[in-house]
């Protein structure tokens, strides 16, 4: 603030007062008065609860009482229950199996609106959006009825009595078909804002050096849109792994838990908290973070990977 | 640049490349004429079954009503009590948690995005790496903690956890981090208290950032239903998305009443799609701004 | 025009498991769109308790705290019941409480059902038409190895009251009231419905449901579907001579814990995943690691 600037009498006045009010009350302290009210919360309501529950994650606590202290019992037991690896199993399979069709067809979309092709983008986008903003709980239970066995819209369009909910063989593909659903729009305005970045002359030069549309898309655009895809595919995963409404409003009836050939890993953390069971369900939710862990780290490694191959 | 190149590139004749272009454009409208009808489909559904009586929504789930009724609708003010009180506990939560959780992002981007502080930038990368740690790990403690302080099945159990957002945060910072500190600095001169400097220059000119991230966290939190589901017993304490899929018959129980729930469904969704035609771009930017520059 | 006469059954002649599955494919076979039952493969369970109520000593673990899953006999004869009917294909395989559930009534695919006490109410809300047509028996008694017949859904109810609470004495005397004298059972009826279980209430609750009086303030619709009216009077007759089966399963603390793990294997016996064996050792195994001694809670 050193600039020597012509000032009136009035002005060296108030400048003065204003450096003696700022100094009384310390520049220094403005900012972590700022963001006291987030940190503070943000310790009592995340912080301190996560390590609550690693501390918690050792112990046998019915939530009154004392609580025993068991090493690492909890997690030995979670890793031999044959409920934990079917559930991680369809967490699992929920994530794989949405996320490419997903990501696809979200790009793609954005790749057509983007396009000269499509002059009515403002009206296109935010109703490809829109299915977004419904919440997942209301979605599940019209699909519900549009599924149903008998008279749902799927078979009737099919001609045929596929058990889509009742049979757990096909209810799974009517989750990751919801997660399909719901998910599209959002990616794709993230797809859409980051097409919108890429300089057009890089695409002009393209095209007059020869290159064919979809040459253009997989040489030019796709490098330039690595860095989004690595951050969808990580954000998507680590929201996988957290599945919960989907699956159970879907198949369970009212508010009850869906049977472990269905269910998502985050089940279990709710069935041992209303059996009161808190050292084991605090104990899969610190397996559900080292699960997100591992997973976002093979998932960088592998898509920095190829980008470093490619170039 | 381009005209030196011409010659190279093989021509079509300028006519066949007009149809070309012609029926390209008409497939991509029709495509995604088709793809926008399909996908909204459900909230067609949603709508159209929630004038059904609760047996034909059984029979015919999918097409029109053969018999349009209102019977649903009014189920929502009979049912148990009166299902618009679980509309005015996800409006309180979801405000709530909305202005507070705003305000106290807000506050927190501006100092990150416009003071040098010591630990500034440790501190930030932290939050940010907290991101990776599924909020659902705080359940259990959260549970123990509230019942213990009797706080099932109250408002401040429903609205305090939801409202700090690391999310929130990094996106206000990162579009006040474009707002030219200029601004500020004039400001200051002119003997502008910190205070003032937040409150009557950053917000107004954030005022679209943080007008987006309310609209998403206020999506976030009316839409939810894990956490109210732990945290609340009492039927009337629940958010309305809680309550919808456990809907039973009022006298019977067990069967659920798919009228009343549509119209629930309906009612629930309506003012966030109020808000979404309202705001449309503020929604689609506030995806972005968190999102594409990370 | 009763559908069981037109297909040559009488529901006296069941005395096996094995003559119930060979009247319910005559049935199935004379009208091929119907089932005497419906039984999908994710069974709600209760029936369970239909069948093992029937056993001597009904219990998930003895007192000491040992499982005995794999033991007693009631829980292998469950799965067996579950398993031979659906594999017999004489049930429609829709879920109860699936959307397609009650469209089964309404299409008469459906035309029995194994539970009777709570379906009089479900089954007037869903087939009104159909008033007058259903009509009722006691289970047969159809295993040599049980005490007694079948089809006691001994559900029941355990009230814990909390000492701890305002008013845990007058809350005791409530109950007691209300539940276990005759005219609480009364009151109760006269409520919502409910068959008294209290012995001494019976003549009272039958004369009052032989001649049913229509609640005040009671919609036309809703009286029509009183189970009075759909099943007529006899109804109750057969319903209090079925209380005399009534009979309590041992459930112990853990019992919310234990019912859906049965219930998962079940489903893993039903769709071929597991043997019947298998299945119980399973169950067994997971209440063991899961739940430890069901009576320290």
């Amino acid at each position: 603030m050193g600039t020597a600037k012509p000032v009136t009498t009035t002005q060296a006045v108030v400048t003065l007062a204003v450096r003696r009010r700022r100094i009384r009350w310390g520049d220094a302290l403005a900012p972590y008065l700022f963001i006291s009210p987030f940190i503070l919360s943000f310790i009592t309501l995340f912080i301190g609860p996560a390590i609550y529950s690693f501390v918690l994650s050792f112990f046998r606590y019915k939530g009154y009482g004392s609580a025993t202290f068991l090493g690492l019992d909890n997690y030995k037991a979670i890793v031999t229950y044959h409920v934990f690896w079917t559930e991680l199993r369809n967490t699992i399979f929920y994530w794989l199996a949405h996320v490419f069709v997903l990501m696809i067809a979200a790009f793609l979309l954005a790749v057509l609106v983007r396009s000269t092709i499509i002059s009515r983008k403002n009206i296109y986008k935010p109703l490809i959006f829109l299915p977004n903003i419904l919440a997942t709980v209301a979605t599940a239970l019209v699909f519900q009825s549009l599924f149903g066995t008998e008279y749902g819209v799927i078979n009737s369009l099919l001609g045929t009595k596929i058990p889509w909910l009742q049979d757990y063989g096909y209810a799974r593909w009517v989750v990751v078909f919801l997660l399909i659903w719901h998910g599209i729009g959002w990616w794709f305005v993230i797809y859409l804002a980051g097409l919108t970045t890429i300089n057009p002359e890089v695409e002009e030069a393209a095209t007059v050096d020869g290159a064919s549309g979809w040459q253009r898309l997989r040489y030019v655009t796709l490098p330039l849109m690595r860095n989004t895809f690595i951050f969808a595919f990580v954000i998507d995963a680590i929201g996988s792994f957290r599945i919960f409404n989907e699956p159970n409003v879907l198949v369970a009836r009212g508010g009850s838990l869906a049977n472990p050939d269905m269910a998502p890993l985050l089940n279990l953390l709710m069935s041992d908290l209303r059996s009161a069971r808190f050292g084991s369900s605090a104990a899969v939710g610190w397996i559900l973070f080292l699960l997100v862990l591992v997973v976002s780290y093979f998932q960088f490694r592998i898509m920095r990977g190829t980008g470093e191959e490619a170039e | 640049m381009m005209s030196a190149q011409t010659s190279a590139i093989p021509q079509k004749s300028s006519q066949r490349y007009r149809t070309e272009r012609q029926i390209a454009v008409i497939a991509a409208n029709v495509f995604l004429t088709i793809y926008v009808l399909l996908a909204l489909y459900p909230l067609f559904i949603m709508f159209l079954n929630s004038f059904k009586s609760d047996s034909e929504i059984l029979s015919n789930p999918s097409y029109l009503p053969h018999v349009w009724t209102l019977n649903s609708y009014q189920a929502i003010f009979k049912y148990h009590g009166g299902l618009w009180r679980n509309f005015v506990v996800s409006a309180i939560v979801s405000v709530t948690s909305t202005v507070v959780g705003v305000f106290l992002a807000a506050m927190a981007a501006f100092a990150f995005a416009k003071y040098t502080f010591k630990g500034r930038d440790a501190i930030f990368a932290a939050l940010l790496a907290t991101m990776m740690v599924p909020g659902e790990i705080t359940i259990p403690p959260l549970y123990i903690i509230f019942s213990k302080l009797h706080w099932l099945d109250t408002y401040q159990a429903l609205i305090i956890p939801t409202v700090t957002s690391v999310f929130g945060l990094f996106m206000l910072r990162q579009y006040m981090l474009s707002v030219p500190t200029a601004l500020i600095e004039a400001a200051r001169i002119d003997g502008a208290s910190h205070w003032q400097l937040f409150w009557n220059i950053m917000v107004p000119t954030s005022a679209p950032a943080i007008g987006a991230l309310a609209i998403l966290h206020f999506m976030g939190v009316w839409n939810s239903y894990l956490w109210p589901l732990v945290i609340t017993t009492k039927q009337e304490m629940q958010p309305i998305l809680v309550v919808l899929p456990n809907m039973t018959d009022p006298i019977i129980g067990f069967l659920p009443v798919w009228g009343t729930i549509m119209a629930g469904c309906v009612l629930a969704t309506l003012p966030i799609i109020i808000v979404f035609i309202a705001f449309q771009d503020k929604f689609m930017s506030g995806v972005v701004v968190g999102a594409v520059k990370g | 025009m009763d559908l069981f006469d037109q297909a040559g059954i009488k529901v006296s002649d069941i005395k096996t498991v094995s003559d119930l599955i060979t009247v319910g494919k005559a049935f199935h076979a004379k009208f091929p769109n119907s089932y005497i039952w419906n039984m999908g493969p994710t069974p709600a369970g209760y029936n369970g308790w239909e069948i093992m109520g029937a056993y001597p000593d009904p219990r998930f673990a003895t007192e000491d705290g040992k499982y005995v899953v794999t033991t007693n006999q009631c829980f292998a004869d469950n799965f067996k019941f579950h398993k031979d009917i659906f594999d017999a294909k004489i049930a429609l395989p829709i879920d109860d409480w699936s959307t397609d559930w009650q469209k089964g009534f309404t299409d008469s695919a459906i035309c029995g059902s194994f539970i009777a006490t709570w379906m009089k109410f479900f089954l007037p809300k869903f087939v009104p038409e159909q008033k007058g047509k259903w009509k009722v028996d006691l289970w047969p008694v159809l295993q040599p190895l049980a005490d007694q017949r079948y089809g006691s859904d001994a559900g029941g109810s355990v009230y814990v009251i909390f000492k701890k609470c305002p008013n845990p004495t007058l809350a005791v005397d409530y109950n007691n009231k209300m539940w276990l004298t005759k005219a609480g059972a009364l009151a109760v009826y006269k409520a919502v419905g409910n068959t008294p279980a209290v012995k001494s209430a019976r003549d009272d609750f039958l004369s009052m449901a032989k001649n049913p009086q229509r609640p005040e303030g009671m919609s036309d619709d809703v009286w029509a579907v009183q189970p009075a009216n759909f099943f007529g009077p006899d109804y109750f007759e057969l319903e209090l001579k079925s209380y005399d089966y009534l009979k309590v399963f041992n459930f112990d603390p853990s019992a919310t814990k234990e019912k859906p793990i049965l219930d998962q294997w079940l489903n893993k016996v039903l769709t071929g995943a597991a043997s019947i064996s298998e299945a119980l050792a399973n169950a067994q195994k997971d209440m063991e690691s899961q739940i430890g001694n069901p009576y320290k809670v």
